[in-house]
């Protein structure tokens, strides 16, 4: 019987696959079951809060490897810019309280 | 469900991650530029942009000007070393006291007369407009030296009025 399923589909034994397929029991489905399954489909569509699923849209793009690339290298460059600026004002803070110190000791300031 | 959820925050991380990286990298790249610049006039050179014929001309007045700034600051250090020891010793009236502290004043006073006579002359090294700005911010950090110290005060006296 094992070898008899094995072989069930070499073109030879088309018979028998018709005949094991023919012994299988077909259960009767349920009322209405497509318009359920469609309906099921139709709710679980309506429970998914749009927020997530443009955030999960851009979750998948992102994971793609040329807009990874982009994103991180937008990123880096969104962080040079902020440290940049950062950067200068603490250089010119400095500088100017090294000015004051020259000109205007502490004792007066 | 858990593995979207793991790969938004990797995502979250990384961005941060290298965000963090840009702006730790160049916030030292200038302070780095600072440091190097290893000089006093910086300041005037960043926020007012002077060229290099107004820096000379500013250099030459600082130059100028150090070797009384430091004259003045040294009285006030020894007219305050004699006024601390006096008053650690005990020994002086409050009158003697109070003619001390008038003198470290006076000297305190004429420091800031050449301050101000500096800066005035620094203000019209420059152009009209930045000599104006400089003037206009030095002036205030002279005058209002004492203000935090005063308004301090203020605050914990009834006022200058309030006693009776």
């Amino acid at each position: 019987m094992k070898h008899a399923i094995k072989d069930a589909g070499k073109p030879g034994d088309l018979g028998l696959g018709a005949l094991l397929r023919e012994s299988i029991p077909d259960p009767p489905l349920p009322a209405r079951f497509r318009e359920s399954v469609w309906r099921r489909i139709r709710v679980a569509e309506a429970e998914t809060p749009p927020s997530t699923a443009w955030l999960d849209r851009w979750v998948e793009r992102l994971l793609l490897p040329r807009f990874a690339i982009a994103g991180l290298a937008m990123l880096l460059a969104a962080g040079v810019l902020a440290g940049g600026i950062a950067g200068a004002d603490d250089a010119k803070s400095h500088a100017r309280e090294r000015y004051l110190a020259s000109v205007a000791p502490g004792a007066l300031r | 469900m858990r593995r979207p959820l793991l790969i938004r925050l990797a995502l979250l991380l990384a961005g941060v991650a290298v965000f963090l990286i840009g702006y730790g990298a160049a916030t030292r790249w200038g302070a780095g530029r600072a440091l190097m610049a290893g000089d006093d006039l910086a300041w005037l050179r960043m926020e007012f942009g002077l060229g290099e014929a107004e820096m000379a001309r500013v250099r030459l007045l600082h130059e100028g000007y150090l070797p009384r700034c430091r004259e003045f600051c040294a009285r006030i250090a020894a007219r305050k070393g004699e006024l601390r020891a006096a008053l650690a010793a005990g020994s002086e009236s409050p009158e003697s006291i109070g003619r001390r502290l008038e003198e470290i004043g006076s000297i305190r006073t004429q420091c800031q007369a050449a301050m101000l006579l500096h800066f005035e002359e620094v203000s019209r090294a420059m152009p009209p407009e930045q000599g104006r700005r400089y003037l206009d911010e030095m002036r205030r950090l002279t005058l209002d030296s004492h203000q935090e110290f005063e308004r301090s005060m203020s605050h914990e006296a009834p006022g200058p009025h309030g006693h009776h």
